[in-house]
């Protein structure tokens, strides 16, 4: 089962506290649900849109078809007129005009007296909200009550009145929903077990917190602010820092000083912005300073789409700062990925004293994701030395030539560990050197610890039929689409399945072409214009997919299409062109509903 | 240290074993000697001081001085500085910049970390001009001073340090000159004692490339505003007093501590920092409370 509700609204009017209460109705009826946000970059004017896809399967990928659209202005009847199939239904304001609409045969129409129902009750118009909820849910007869139960969460904390009258409000209409119709669809609860909802960087930052987070320094961006965001929320209760630096450059820097004292620190941001803390990551990497830079893309190059999603930068984060160093790139792939990784990205940092990335897009970043519970993982701090056996007066050998490649570290405020950690080409104390044989035995040092990280490094994970006859082969959030549409795949009989890297950058090439070498067909699919992940494959692994799938418009690929376009492949008997860029079904711009005279 | 591991402080506590690759008769020895010399009578052991700097000649100073450094990238000594206290705020934490390395390529940083009162030293070794790259045009260059960058003289005003941090809330505010040693120990003693942002602008003579603002220069022109009966409370004055070298063309220039005010530190202002710093934290926590929200 799969049910999807778009809800459209001019920005500012409420489509994302609507869409995300609205999705956490089915999170605690035990559904799986995908909540994806799309927005114009306007603070007011434009069309804002959320996804809600509800499913007792996955939920995971926006779909170009939904079963119920919940207009709150006139726009959103036109954007959104066209997705709703036939058996479904538009709920909108009774005050919109949609007598030039042309809705489609089939589609059930309910005009909501809005203002009556909340003068009635006496609720102010900003409980509009409530109520289109409470009619939402009586299209699908789900219960009430366990919307009654989120806004008492949501509201408790601003008076019990509100909270009454909220309830209401969606009472009202609920009932008067009840009152017009039958139901559309009958959706119950699956079970008592309630969900988790959070976004993706809800979720990063949360692993952050577990994998021992202390310090994070940053620069408001889209769409990584909300990391930023989310960690100011719970910065005291955590007993953590959270600071907004002055710029992007201040961020990292102030990660790797917090670092170099001994926190676990990290900073974040987007495509700009990181090119802007560019010089500060081959810093970390050359001082060996252990630090985690979470990087949200969004469509580049340059301001580009802002409030939209891409996979451009992966070549922006694995060549980020001058000269040669190792980093580690994590690209988790959903949910559990981007709270597991997040966390694990401090361990790598500290135990391989590298740049950590993290890369996210605006889909994983801002979407909200369902989830029952989250995997542990324990804090590894590598070598840290609290007792240092120095002689006085001299200096610690921060630089250590060792066989691994990893030095031991002390942190400041340790007796007998003085050493300078320097951005110099250095000696084993940490002194500048430009003698040969010490840099060239400090950069083999640096480089040594590729060996150990490999070993440790997750390698690409398989989904699906070990004897699939089509491979899909993707990195970071392309997994959330990938899934879905070997799931379509099944269902028309096509036996497909995914390959899924989450970690991008060090890639083990044995292995890997191990790994790949099993594939009958290929198909690598990546939300970016060239395809990057996969020119790193050939780099590092020497090898190359049979077929490449593109998207680049801004929005994620959706499922639906990734699907089509494999069955199209395999109807043409692998026989179709090697790369398909793919363009969105539906056509049409939030940024300016003037186009459309709306 | 003696036998029994208790430490007499001098300046040769503070002493490394790495050559000194400053030009000779290079005023950062001055600021050097005077920074031991601080650290010294502070008694501060040293390994709970930790020294940032950045890249220029000035910033090679953590490698002579035995205590933590980091010597990170060039304008970005104070934001390192602001993380390693926030880190740790038990430390004693000390920025040094110049004046291409803190009033040009950093400036950002000098400016918002005084409007945040973090409890750090700024030291700027300030030589009017670029020293590592051999003699362009600074921030504090003169007008008129020809260089390599300015054949034809500098014609863009001369930044203020000291009439800049009065105005934008550094609590602490002094200059000195690396060929007075002792009164810029002072001044360096007072600024580390000083519980929020101090910055110590120091007057320091590139020997090699600035033919101009020489040791004589300075001898001549510098005079002790604490002999001159300033009083660093009175931000009127200091205002005043930081403007006196320009409205006197050079004539007179004051040194020693301009101004100060006391006011919470950021530090004092975090309570989940008030029991202990981040660093002693434990690295564990309990992430239920958070996920509870999110059902």
């Amino acid at each position: 089962m799969k049910f999807v509700f778009r809800i459209g609204a001019k920005a500012g009017e409420g489509a994302m506290v609507t869409g995300r209460m609205l999705g956490r109705c089915f999170t605690r009826g035990g559904y799986n649900v995908l909540g994806y946000p799309e927005y114009p970059s306007l603070v007011r004017g434009g069309h804002n849109a959320y996804h809600i896809k509800i499913s007792d399967e996955l939920a995971t990928s926006p779909s170009y078809s939904c079963d119920a659209v919940i207009a709150l202005n006139k726009d959103a009847i036109f954007y959104h007129k066209e997705a709703v199939t036939p058996g479904g239904a538009i709920i909108y304001d009774k005050d919109i005009d949609i007598s030039n609409a042309n809705i489609k045969q089939g589609v059930k129409l309910i005009a909501l007296p809005i203002k009556e129902l909340l003068e009635k009750i006496g609720a102010s118009p900003l409980m509009a909200n409530a109520l289109e909820i409470g009619a939402a849910l009586a299209i699908i007869d789900y219960p009430l009550e366990i919307f009654e139960e989120v806004i008492r969460d949501e509201f408790s904390r601003k008076g019990e009145e509100v909270v009454a009258k909220n309830i209401a409000a969606a009472r009202e209409g609920y009932n008067y929903v009840k009152s017009q119709i039958q139901p559309i669809k009958n959706i119950k609860p699956l079970s008592d077990k309630k969900k988790y909802f959070a976004t993706g960087n809800e979720i990063l930052a949360l692993g952050a917190l577990k994998g021992g987070l202390k310090f994070y320094a940053a620069y408001p961006m889209t769409p990584a602010s909300s990391i930023l965001h989310y960690l100011c929320e719970v910065e005291r209760e955590a007993g953590i820092v959270v600071k907004q630096v002055e710029d992007e450059i201040t961020g990292i820097n102030e990660a790797i000083g917090a670092s170099y004292a001994g926190v676990r620190a990290a900073t974040g941001t987007s495509g700009g912005g990181f090119a802007l803390k560019t010089e500060a990551i081959a810093l970390a990497g050359l001082s060996e300073t252990p630090v985690v830079v979470y990087l949200a893309s969004r469509p580049g190059p340059s301001t580009g789409m802002p409030t939209w999603t891409e996979q451009g930068d992966l070549r922006q984060a694995l060549h980020a700062g001058q000269g040669e160093f190792l980093r580690v790139l994590l690209a988790p792939g959903d949910a559990r990925e981007a709270f597991e990784l997040s966390a694990q990205a401090f361990n790598y940092a500290e135990k391989y004293q590298v740049p950590v990335i993290v890369l996210s897009d605006k889909f994983l970043s801002e979407s909200v994701f369902s989830f029952e519970d989250l995997p542990e993982v324990k804090i590894e701090r590598g070598k840290i030395v609290s007792n240092p056996k120095t002689p006085p007066g001299t200096r610690f050998k921060r630089y250590e030539l060792t066989k691994d490649g990893i030095s031991p570290r002390t942190l400041p405020g340790t007796p007998n560990g003085m050493h300078v950690a320097s951005s110099y080409e250095h000696d084993e104390f940490g002194f500048s050197t430009e003698l040969f044989s010490m840099r060239k035995a400090q950069v083999d040092k640096r480089n040594a610890k590729l060996k150990k990280m490999l070993k440790e490094l997750p390698l690409p994970k398989i989904y699906g039929d070990e004897d699939a006859e089509i491979t899909l082969v993707a990195w970071g959030s392309m997994k959330l689409i990938g899934l879905e549409a070997i799931e379509m795949l099944k269902k028309e009989g096509v036996k497909a399945n995914l390959v899924h890297f989450n970690v991008v950058y060090p890639l083990d090439s044995r292995k890997i072409r191990k790994l790949l070498k099993k594939a009958k067909h290929t198909v690598l699919f990546e939300n970016n214009a060239t395809g990057l992940f996969g020119g790193l494959l050939r780099e590092c692994c020497g090898w190359k997919p049979e077929f490449k799938i593109l998207k680049y418009t801004g929005r994620p690929i959706y499922a639906e299409e990734l699907a089509r376009e494999i069955k199209r492949i395999r109807d043409a008997n692998y026989k179709a062109e090697k790369e398909i860029r793919l363009l969105d079904m539906e056509d049409y711009e939030y940024y300016n509903p003037k186009r459309y005279n709306l | 240290m003696d036998a029994k591991g208790n430490v007499n402080f001098d300046v040769n506590t503070y002493n490394t074993k790495e050559m000194i690759q400053w030009c000779p008769g290079c005023g950062n020895f001055g600021i050097l000697t005077a920074i031991k010399m601080a650290l010294a009578e502070l008694k501060k052991q040293p390994h709970e001081v930790v020294i940032s700097s950045g890249v220029g000649c000035n910033s090679k100073i953590p490698h002579y001085v035995m205590t933590y450094g980091f010597e990170g990238l060039h304008g970005r000594p104070v934001p390192v500085a602001e993380g390693i206290k926030l880190a740790n705020h038990k430390l004693t934490v000390i920025a040094e910049g110049g004046d291409g390395d803190g009033y040009q390529e950093g400036i950002q940083h000098f400016i918002h970390v005084m409007r945040r009162n973090h409890d750090i030293t700024y030291i700027v070794h300030d030589n009017q001009l670029y020293g590592l790259t051999t003699g362009q045009a600074s921030a504090t260059t003169l007008l008129g001073t020809k260089t390599k960058t300015t054949l034809h003289g500098v014609i863009e005003t001369p930044l203020n340090p000291i009439l800049l941090a009065i105005d934008n809330g550094a609590t602490y505010v002094a200059r000195g000159f690396a060929g007075d040693i002792p009164h810029l120990k002072e001044l360096i003693k007072g600024a580390i004692a000083h519980k929020g942002f101090s910055l110590v602008e120091v007057f320091q003579p590139c020997v090699t490339f600035n033919k101009l603002n020489t040791y004589e220069w300075f001898r001549e022109r510098v005079y002790k505003l604490e002999e001159a009966g300033h009083d660093p409370r009175d931000k009127k004055a200091a205002r005043e007093k930081a403007e006196e070298e320009v409205l006197t063309q050079y004539k007179k220039i004051p040194i020693g501590l301009f101004y100060r005010e006391e006011r919470p530190t950021y530090e004092d202002q975090l309570p989940q920092i008030a029991d202990k710093p981040l660093v002693e934290k434990q690295l564990e926590i309990d992430i239920t409370p958070f996920l509870k929200k999110l059902v």
